[in-house]
Formats: structure tokens, C-alpha cells, sequence
């Protein structure tokens, strides 16, 4: 066995936490050791490095920091989850809008009859149908970006709930 | 007792219960490891906090059957290789980092001067030898927690036993 071969093994060994000492060694290690001065040397210098390494002691850490690494982990594991809770979300947000636009198709259109009441006196039947026109691609462009938002409100919702404080 | 490996295929179905069980059950010694290697107990708690965000958040992807110790001191290792690199710390790693250490009177000069030979090694050389002392990880451990080749594991921690050595006799 070489030196170089020795010390590695050396090595190896003594800086195993708990390792069997010098007496469950292979023979061989054992002899070359004691009748080596530098691999003699070298089991001295890792007993020195072992005992310094142990010596330092480890920081202490409060449960509730564990418990906030648990609670924080918990969260984001459940932000992470397959994107069919998206789905879900998104589905659910369409039905509530879906149920809000007759309401909302109800109330455009009164508000329209009363307006076409007021004004079929005073204006002439061009210009009637022109403010009608405008009017109903007013609605239809608001109504439009409302539910063209609802997906980027989902998403912005999710990652609210994603991002832990 | 439920094994890592089966609590983390777990995690990638979903399941809370089994994250909370690693949580508790890896977070002591990767606090530990991370005050090791930032040298601060405050910088080692937020990268404790990040590893286990990063730990749920690659659940899904986790490869089933992959060692489960090894990858966590890797995520560890890798956000505090990280924070050096932004904050270069290295020069002025703080000695207060371990609040239960005994204080240096109680030591011989020997063992104190080791210790700062051992924190002034280069990072690659220091995480093998702590990763090998305090963690008990086998070179095959290491290579997967670093994702090194195995060769490069012994090289290392050889290097870092060479280099601590060649210290070590020209004292006094
Ligand atoms: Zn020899």
C-alpha cells in the first residue's frame, strides 16, 4: 500500500462521524500506520481537524421558525398545483358574469327605450338611429374587456394567493 | 416511519401532510449546513425559507425514486454558492455564527486556528468537507446533492484535506 493510498483511506475513515477506531481497521492500514511516520502524522493532523470541526457547535434554530418554513412551504405547494384549479376559477368567474349579463343587457336596453322616448321628438330618425348604434358598441365594447379581464383577474388572484408574505 | 423518498412522491401528488413531515424533519440540519456556509444564523433562515419554497414549488417535477437528502442539501448549497456570489461575503464571514459554540478561551489555539483555515477555504472545497463531517454524506450523496461526477467529489475533499494539512504542519 502507498502513502498516498493510506492517507485516503485515512481520510475516508476518520472523518466518518462514529467511525470504528484503529482496532476494527484492516490489518495491513494498521501495520502501514504504525510503522509509517508521515501516514502516523497524517492520522494525528485529521484527529486534530475532527476534534476542531466538532467543536463548533450548531446555531440554534426556534420552532417557530420551522413552523413558518412549514406554513410557507404548505402555501406554496398548493399555489403550485396542477393547472386545473385554474380552470376551475376561471370557469367559475365566467358563470358569475354569464348570470350578471342579462341583468346588465336589461338595464342597457331600458335605458336605451327611455332614452329613444325623450329624444324621437327632437331629433330626426338619422341621427336616432346613429346615437343608437353608438351606444349599443359602447356597451358591447365594455362588457367585452370586463369579461376579456376575467382570465388576467384569475391569474392575478392565484398568484396573490402564491406569493407568501 | 414513511421514507423521504415516499413523503416526496407524495409532495408531488399534492399532499401537504407529507412536506410538513420533511420540513420538520430536514429543517435543523439545513439551517445548520446554511449558517456553515453563509456564516450568519438571519441569512441562513431566509435561504432555509427559500429552499423549502423551492422544494414545493419543484414537487410536481421531483424525479421519483431520486434521493431525497442529497437534493435538499443541494438547493440549500446552491442558494448559498448564490448568496456569496451577490453579497461576496466570503472575505468577511462573520465568527458569531454559532451561538452554542463554547467561547475561545475554552479551546486550544490548535483547534481554533484549524477552523479558520477551514473557513477560509475556497467554497467548493468546504461544502465537501462539511457535507462528508457533519452530514455523513458518501461520495455518491455528494456528487448527486452538487451534481458533480463522483471523481470530482474525491478530488476535492482530498484537495481540501491537503490543503488544511499543509497549514496545519507549518505551524507554530
Ligand atoms: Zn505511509
Amino acid at each position: 500500500m502507498s502513502c498516498e493510498a493510506v492517507q485516503e483511506e485515512l481520510t475516508e475513515r476518520l472523518l466518518t462521524p462514529g467511525a470504528p477506531g484503529p482496532e476494527h481497521w484492516d490489518p495491513a492500514l494498521r501495520t502501514h500506520v504504525q510503522a509509517c511516520t508521515a501516514c502516523a502524522g497524517h492520522v494525528q493532523f485529521l484527529r486534530a481537524l475532527t476534534t476542531s470541526l466538532a467543536s463548533a457547535g450548531a446555531a440554534a434554530l426556534a420552532p417557530a421558525h420551522i413552523a413558518q418554513s412549514r406554513a410557507r412551504a404548505v402555501r406554496a405547494l398548493r399555489a403550485h398545483r396542477p393547472s386545473r384549479a385554474f380552470g376551475r376559477e376561471l370557469v367559475g368567474a365566467v358563470v358569475v358574469l354569464a348570470l350578471g349579463l342579462p341583468l346588465a343587457v336589461a338595464q342597457a336596453w331600458l335605458i336605451a327605450q327611455g332614452a329613444a322616448a325623450l329624444l324621437e321628438p327632437l331629433l330626426p330618425e338619422a341621427v336616432l338611429i346613429a346615437l343608437g348604434v353608438f351606444y349599443a358598441g359602447t356597451f358591447l365594447l365594455m362588457v367585452g374587456t370586463l369579461y376579456a379581464f376575467v382570465p388576467l383577474w384569475v391569474a392575478a388572484v392565484r398568484r396573490a394567493r402564491m406569493e407568501v408574505p | 416511519m414513511e421514507s423521504d423518498e415516499e413523503l416526496m412522491a407524495a409532495v408531488a401528488r399534492g399532499d401537504e401532510r407529507a412536506l410538513g413531515i420533511l420540513v420538520e424533519r430536514h429543517t435543523p440540519r439545513l439551517h445548520a449546513h446554511l449558517t456553515r456556509m453563509t456564516g450568519s444564523g438571519d441569512d441562513a433562515e431566509d435561504l432555509l425559507q427559500e429552499t423549502w419554497l423551492r422544494v414545493a414549488r419543484g414537487a410536481r417535477s421531483f424525479q421519483e425514486g431520486r434521493p431525497v437528502r442529497p437534493w435538499l442539501f443541494g438547493i440549500a448549497s446552491n442558494l448559498a454558492r448564490d448568496f456569496h456570489r451577490r453579497r461576496s461575503v466570503r472575505r468577511h464571514v462573520r465568527h458569531d455564527a454559532s451561538p452554542g459554540q463554547t467561547p475561545p478561551g475554552a479551546r486550544p489555539l490548535e483547534t481554533i486556528a484549524l477552523r479558520d483555515r477551514v473557513r477560509r477555504l475556497p467554497d467548493r472545497l468546504r461544502e465537501i468537507l462539511w457535507l462528508r463531517f457533519y452530514e455523513g454524506f458518501t461520495e455518491a450523496e455528494m456528487a448527486e446533492a452538487l451534481g458533480i461526477p463522483r471523481g470530482t467529489v474525491k478530488s476535492r475533499l482530498h484537495g481540501a484535506i491537503r490543503e488544511l494539512k499543509r497549514g496545519w504542519e507549518g505551524r507554530g
